[in-house]
C-alpha cells in the first residue's frame, strides 16, 4: 500500500487541533490564525487598504457598503455592532472561523456574526478558516474543515449531517481575507439577481438556483488575488472517473480495504481570473424567506477538464 | 465562451429542468436538507407543477442519456457516481423506489 499514507501526517499540529483543545487557553487559536497568515496571503496587501477606493467613479467604496449591510434584508437576525463585537470575542474559541475578525473593522465584525447565526456554512468552508491545508484535504480526502471533532473530521462526517458522509466538489476554495469575504458578500447583496431571491416569500418547492456574479463586480479587478483553493487532478482525463475515484479510493482507506483506485491528489488551483462567486439559497431559519446558504468562488474550468 | 448554466437563463433549453433541480438539491454545496427535500417533494401526492416537468425529463434522461448535453449533469451535480446514467439511476431509485422509470 505504498501510495497510502497517513492523512495526518501533512497536518500542521496546530491545526490538527483547532477547536478540539478542551482548555480555556486561547494560545492555540493564535498560534492557528498566526499560521494562516502566512498561508497564502504572502506578497498581497489586505483588502483592508482598499475599504475605502470605490470599484469605479461614483460607486460607493466597501466601507459604505459594509456599513450600509443590513442583516434583515439579507434574511439574517440582526446583532448591534456592539453585540456582534460581544459575540465575536465570546464565541472565537468554540467557534474557531470567528477567529480571525477579531479586532477587525466593526462593520465586517457584524457580518461575520449575523452570518454565523444564519442558517449556512460560508464562513466555515469558504473564509479564511479552512487553510489551505485543510481546503487540500477538503477535497482530497472528503474531509470537512467545520468538523471540530478531529476524529469525526478524518472520518469524514460531515459537520452538519450528523452520522453522513461530507460531500465536496471537484474544488475547494475560499476568500481568505475577512474584509475582502466580507465585502463580496455585502455587495451580493446589493445585487439585482439575489436581491430577486432575497426579496421573495418562500414558495413551495424547489428553491431559486445559485445566482453567480464576476469576482470583479464584487471586490475589484484584483479581487482573484483573495482567492485560493485546490481540485482534483484529473484521473485519465475524465472529471466523472476522477470524483468516482476519489471516493472509492477514501472509502476503502476509511474502511481499511486496499483501494483498487488511484489516491486522489489535490493541486493548487493557480488561475481565479474570470471566476465567479457563486451565492446559493436555501430556506431560513423562519421558513418565511430564503437566505444565501454558502458564498465561494467557482473557478472557471481549466483546458484540460473544459 | 459557453455558459456552463445555460439551465438558468434559458428554462426552455433540453433538459433545463432536470438540471435546475439537480443543482439546487444534489450539488455538495447545496444546504444541508437539500436531498431530502428533494424526496419529499418527489413524493409529494400534489406536486408542484416543477416537479412533474422534473419527473418527465428525469424519465426521458434515464431512456437514453446520451441526449443530456454533454458536461452538464456533473456540472449541475458534481457528483461521485462515475457516469450520467448511474447518478440518474441512484436518484430515481431515492425519489421513486421500485417505480418503473
Amino acid at each position: 500500500m505504498s501510495e497510502l499514507k497517513h492523512p495526518t501526517s501533512d497536518q500542521p499540529a496546530a491545526e490538527a487541533t483547532a477547536g478540539t483543545d478542551a482548555s480555556t487557553s486561547t494560545e492555540w487559536l493564535d498560534r492557528l490564525i498566526a499560521a494562516k497568515r502566512t498561508d497564502t496571503a504572502a506578497g498581497r496587501e489586505p483588502y483592508a487598504a482598499h475599504l475605502d477606493k470605490p470599484l469605479a467613479e461614483g460607486e460607493p467604496t466597501a466601507r459604505e457598503v459594509l456599513d450600509r449591510f443590513d442583516p434583515r434584508r439579507a434574511n439574517l437576525p440582526d446583532l448591534t455592532p456592539t453585540d456582534a463585537v460581544r459575540y465575536i470575542e465570546t464565541h472565537a474559541a468554540d467557534r474557531p472561523w470567528l477567529a480571525p475578525v477579531r479586532g477587525h473593522d466593526t462593520a465586517v465584525q457584524r457580518l461575520f456574526a449575523t452570518l454565523d447565526q444564519g442558517h449556512g456554512h460560508a464562513l466555515e468552508r469558504h473564509e479564511g478558516y479552512p487553510s489551505d491545508s485543510l481546503l487540500q484535504r477538503r477535497v482530497q480526502y472528503l474531509e470537512d474543515p467545520a468538523q471540530l471533532d478531529l476524529t469525526k473530521r478524518l472520518a469524514g462526517e460531515d459537520a452538519y449531517k450528523p452520522g453522513k458522509d461530507h460531500q465536496c466538489a471537484e474544488v475547494a476554495t475560499k476568500i481568505g481575507d475577512p474584509e475582502a469575504f466580507a465585502t463580496a458578500f455585502a455587495r451580493g447583496m446589493e445585487h439585482p439577481d439575489v436581491r430577486a431571491v432575497l426579496d421573495q416569500p418562500l414558495r413551495k418547492g424547489s428553491p431559486p438556483s445559485p445566482v453567480a456574479i464576476p469576482i470583479g463586480e464584487l471586490l475589484g479587478a484584483d479581487g482573484a488575488r483573495y482567492c485560493s483553493g485546490y481540485q482534483l487532478r484529473l484521473v485519465g482525463g475524465d472529471i466523472k472517473a476522477t470524483t468516482d475515484c476519489r471516493t472509492a479510493w477514501v472509502d476503502a482507506y476509511r474502511q481499511g480495504r486496499e483501494p483498487d483506485a488511484p489516491a486522489p491528489i489535490a493541486v493548487p488551483i493557480d488561475n481565479f481570473q474570470n471566476t465567479t462567486v457563486r451565492f446559493v439559497f436555501a430556506p431560513d431559519r423562519a421558513k418565511a424567506r430564503y437566505e444565501v446558504f454558502t458564498m465561494y468562488v467557482d473557478p472557471p474550468p481549466t483546458e484540460e477538464d473544459s | 465562451m459557453t455558459d456552463r448554466w445555460f439551465w438558468r437563463n434559458n428554462p426552455d433549453a433540453p433538459f433545463a429542468t432536470l438540471l435546475r433541480v439537480v443543482e439546487v438539491h444534489c450539488h455538495p454545496e447545496s444546504y444541508d436538507t437539500a436531498y431530502e427535500d428533494l424526496i419529499d417533494l418527489a413524493r409529494d401526492p400534489e406536486p408542484v407543477e416543477e416537479m412533474v416537468r422534473f419527473k418527465e425529463q428525469l424519465r426521458e434522461a434515464l431512456g437514453d442519456p446520451s441526449r443530456l448535453p454533454d458536461g452538464a449533469l456533473f456540472q449541475a451535480a458534481s457528483f461521485d457516481d462515475g457516469s450520467d446514467e448511474k447518478f440518474l439511476r441512484r436518484l430515481w431509485r431515492d425519489l421513486y423506489g421500485d417505480e418503473v422509470a
